[in-house]
């Protein structure tokens, strides 16, 4: 028995003598001096920045490529590629002239030709899809400067420059794909090269300092200016459970976590080491959205029940929890925005159940099945959809909540059939919000069926006035569109808004000089 | 020799029965790619676009006969939204995945054995009742309270370990401890809990054996009565079960790999299913239910090394 316990006693030492030699050294050896570590909320999975309207993406677009416009903190429109520009006398043709020396990652010179197939590229979204057809003709002036030719005056830059749908200069070749086929390479022009032999998806994206990129001498200013890289290397890091991402931020395992979900806040505030700040003013647009192709959410007097039950404080407090990371904004614009316009009452700021009540008596509402898609795994998301199913019970309406994920829901939410035959009543999402404040960018405010986003309002005259505020030159005209706008779309209840959400951002304290943006930036700012 | 060659080949119909199974699911889960990978404003005529374009708009049986045929020649295709080929996904994860179920199953030999084979010999001691109320905890605890509680001990309280992520062997035998390390002693401990006590209970059962008995009493030294006589014989219940723990740890990392954020098959697996990428999704599942049946087929031809009865 004895020579047993000295073999027992030989395979302990041996497991100790060898975890202790691992053990010997810190773990902080590990991390690479001037390599920024960061985790993102969401895995990379698609290179192509126009591919669709997920966020990395875009974000990658930042990174690798750069753009012809951006805007500036106050919202000016500011050249990035784009050296000059000019517009004719009947403000129709806008003539662009690029910087000169500016080189594509594999080292071939951004000519006018790349830049003007890029800005056909951008139109070509469904977002911009109505634009498009007043662009007459993208034509080539030199090597250097290119125009296009609108057949009605409309204030194209806004929307070419705009840091949601911006224009990501691309090498003409790339440019010129159908915009439903992605790209396979990025070849950008812009301060970090993403590193696709390093990309491993549902881990990290790795982008290495672009050491030819020339930024532009103006200072800094949040998209616009100079973009100055002040480290070797950007990481990306997908860390899918998000205890582990604080934990490793906390460790200095990473520099930054670019959305911390709400329950680790309150922990990394008492951290050391660590800051948690809102670079995001705009936040997200949270929403309630109805089937109105279906019974019984056709008839806008159940809409507005089901509007009459909604209390925002009710959502964002059991979804978000800490007030300083949402807002209660009874507006169809998100509340940052200049266009945005509350509305008067109580309404969305306290419950009516009363009214609700009248309301679906009003409506007729016969009992029919009202389908909730509930995305499980968004806890926001998971917790709006209880909720709504909790209040339209209150009221009487026959509620099925449909456990689902965000993959299925996706797909769901297409189907126009009968919510008795696979199709649905109602579902929850969050848009950011420089992505709906205005009525023309707002996709749930699109009121023609045959273009508008899942759930389909149909209201001619609501349409006539969005397109009418896209035309508008004047600001006087265009707020008095707005307003109208605004107070049909209170009876007409083509969603129901929940409120402004705001993502926390943490990271260590020696990380200086973030911009302050929806998009995350990694130029500019410094790791000591 | 026959016998084993009829072994191996047996693997076949099953894999394709895996594949068809495999492909099947993929064609009953709800969601499509297509409007996954759509931009949200994106047109019926649009997905139906990329739906053409993916070959998903093609009869699910002439779907399933491209696959295959392409699967036959070692090509599972290439993820829909990356590109990436699934090969290359797969290569990129199996070095982690495979570092950590060898160092789970190194933990889980290492202690089980020894310890289940100490309770078997001390049967109704306190050591006995100790190692087995250990083993029921070890079984019982969920893993991620393990790795959670091991991050606050070794990465915290006594910054020996990191938090996170995996560090290849290219970067150095010591990161990739490190890296591993942790992960591994988490899981596999608790492979461990049910190793120690099937160990116990089958060398228990040998223990009684007249052999056994006769070691003794012809003077043998205790040491080489139990590991020549008593674990030889205890061998085939305890490497079936460690076979079975291997295949599963295989696939059955993904909470591990999840805490420590590991990018093995795993996390591989859920990410695909997430995302409703089906060529990664039948690629992975396919490779691990042949690495499966390769393990388990393994375990079935090595019994000959304890038994040389057993023919195969």
């Amino acid at each position: 028995m004895e020579d047993f316990f000295i073999m027992l006693k030989a395979i302990a030492v041996s497991i100790a003598l060898g975890a202790a030699m691992v053990m010997s050294q810190s773990t902080s050896s590990l991390a690479h001096e001037k390599t920024l570590r960061v985790s993102m909320l969401y895995d990379l999975n698609l290179i192509d920045p126009y591919a669709q309207t997920g966020y990395l993406p875009r974000y990658l677009g930042f990174m690798a490529y750069d753009t012809l416009f951006s805007i500036d903190s106050k919202g000016n429109i500011a050249p990035q590629v784009a050296d000059s520009w000019s517009l004719s006398p009947d403000k129709l043709v806008h003539t662009i002239k690029i910087r000169t020396g500016l080189k594509f990652h594999d080292g071939s010179p951004v000519t006018a030709a790349d830049v003007a197939a890029s800005v056909k590229r951008a139109l070509q979204r469904n977002r911009f899809i109505h634009f498009a057809s007043l662009v007459t003709s993208v034509d080539i002036v030199d090597d250097q400067t290119f125009s296009f030719t609108l057949s009605r005056e409309f204030k194209i830059l806004d929307y070419l420059a705009n840091i949601h749908t911006p224009t990501f200069i691309m090498p003409k070749a790339d440019a010129e794909l159908p915009i439903t086929q992605s790209i396979s390479k990025v070849n950008g022009s812009g301060p970090f090269i993403f590193r696709h032999d390093l990309w491993k998806p549902g881990s990290r994206a790795i982008f290495d300092k672009n050491t030819a990129y020339s930024p532009r001498s103006e200072a800094p200013d949040f998209m616009s200016g100079g973009k100055h890289v002040n480290v070797d290397r950007v990481e990306w890091v997908y860390i899918a459970d998000k205890r582990t991402a604080v934990s490793a931020l906390k460790k200095g395992e990473i520099d930054w976590i670019v959305s911390v979900q709400p329950e680790y806040i309150a922990d990394l505030k008492k951290s050391q080491g660590v800051e948690v700040a809102v670079f995001d003013d705009s936040g997200f647009d949270a929403v309630l959205r109805m089937n109105m192709t279906q019974p019984p959410f056709d008839n806008v007097k159940i809409r507005q029940a089901v509007m009459a039950t909604v209390d925002q404080e009710e959502y964002l407090g059991l979804a978000i929890g800490d007030p300083e990371y949402y807002k209660v904004c009874a507006s169809y614009l998100v509340c940052r925005s200049p266009w945005a316009v509350e509305m008067p009452g109580a309404t969305l700021r306290k419950k009516d159940l009363p009214l609700a009540r009248k309301l679906l008596k009003e409506g007729g509402y016969k009992g029919e099945k009202i389908v909730i898609l509930d995305a499980q795994d968004i806890p926001s998301i998971h917790q709006y959809a209880l909720i709504t199913a909790q209040n339209l019970r209150s009221i009487g309406m026959n509620v099925e909540i449909r456990p689902t994920d965000q993959a299925t829901l996706l797909t769901s939410r297409a189907r126009r059939t009968p919510p008795t035959e696979g199709g649905w009543s109602i579902f929850h999402a969050a848009s950011a919000g420089l992505t709906v404040d205005t009525i023309v960018k707002n996709h749930y405010l699109w009121m023609n069926p045959q273009r508008a986003f899942f759930g389909w309002p149909d209201n001619p005259e609501m349409e006539k006035l969005r397109i009418d505020f896209s035309f508008a030159t004047d600001d006087k005209v265009a707020h008095e569109i707005n307003r109208k706008f605004h107070e049909l779309a209170w009876t007409y209840v083509p969603h129901i808004p929940i409120g402004n959400t705001f993502e926390a951002s943490a990271y260590r304290t020696n990380i200086k000089g973030i911009i302050k943006s929806e998009v995350p930036t990694f130029w500019n700012l410094t790791k000591d | 020799m026959n016998s084993v060659v009829y072994r191996v080949l047996s693997i076949v119909p099953i894999c394709f029965v895996v594949a068809v199974v495999v492909f099947s699911l993929m064609q009953m889960a709800p969601g499509d790619p297509a409007a996954m990978m759509s931009d949200d404003f994106a047109s019926e005529e649009q997905i139906e676009r990329v739906r053409r374009d993916l070959g998903l708009d093609q009869p699910v049986i002439v779907q399933f006969s491209l696959w295959l045929g392409r699967v036959l020649t070692g090509d599972f295709g290439s993820s829909l939204f990356s590109k990436i080929p699934v090969t290359t996904l797969i290569m990129q994860r199996l070095e982690p995945t495979i570092s950590l179920a060898a160092g789970a199953m190194l933990v889980a030999i290492a202690t089980a054995i020894p310890l289940g084979a100490l309770a078997a010999v001390m049967s109704h001691s306190w050591v006995d009742r100790l190692v087995m109320t250990i083993a029921v905890l070890g079984f019982s605890l969920p893993s991620f309270v393990l790795g959670y509680g091991g991050v606050w001990l070794f990465s915290f309280k006594l910054d020996w370990l990191p938090v996170q992520g995996y560090a290849s062997l290219a970067s150095g035998f010591e990161p990739w401890l490190k890296s591993i390390l942790l992960p591994s002693l988490t899981l596999g401990l608790i492979s461990a809990a049910f190793l120690a006590r099937v160990t116990r209970a089958t060398v228990l059962e040998v223990l009684s054996e007249d052999y056994v008995r006769t070691g003794h009493a012809k003077g043998l030294a205790p040491r080489t009565v139990i590991v020549l006589h008593v674990l030889k014989n205890a061998a085939i219940p305890i490497v079936t079960v460690i076979g079975t723990s291997i295949a599963g740890l295989l696939s059955g990392v993904v909470i591990v790999e999840s805490v420590f954020a590991i990018p093995g098959i795993g996390s591989l697996v859920i990410d695909s299913v997430l995302k409703r990428d089906y060529p990664v999704i039948q690629g992975v599942i396919l490779f691990l239910s042949i690495g499966y049946v390769v393990v388990n087929l393994s375990i079935d031809l090595s019994y000959r090394l304890f038994d040389p009865r057993i023919e195969g």
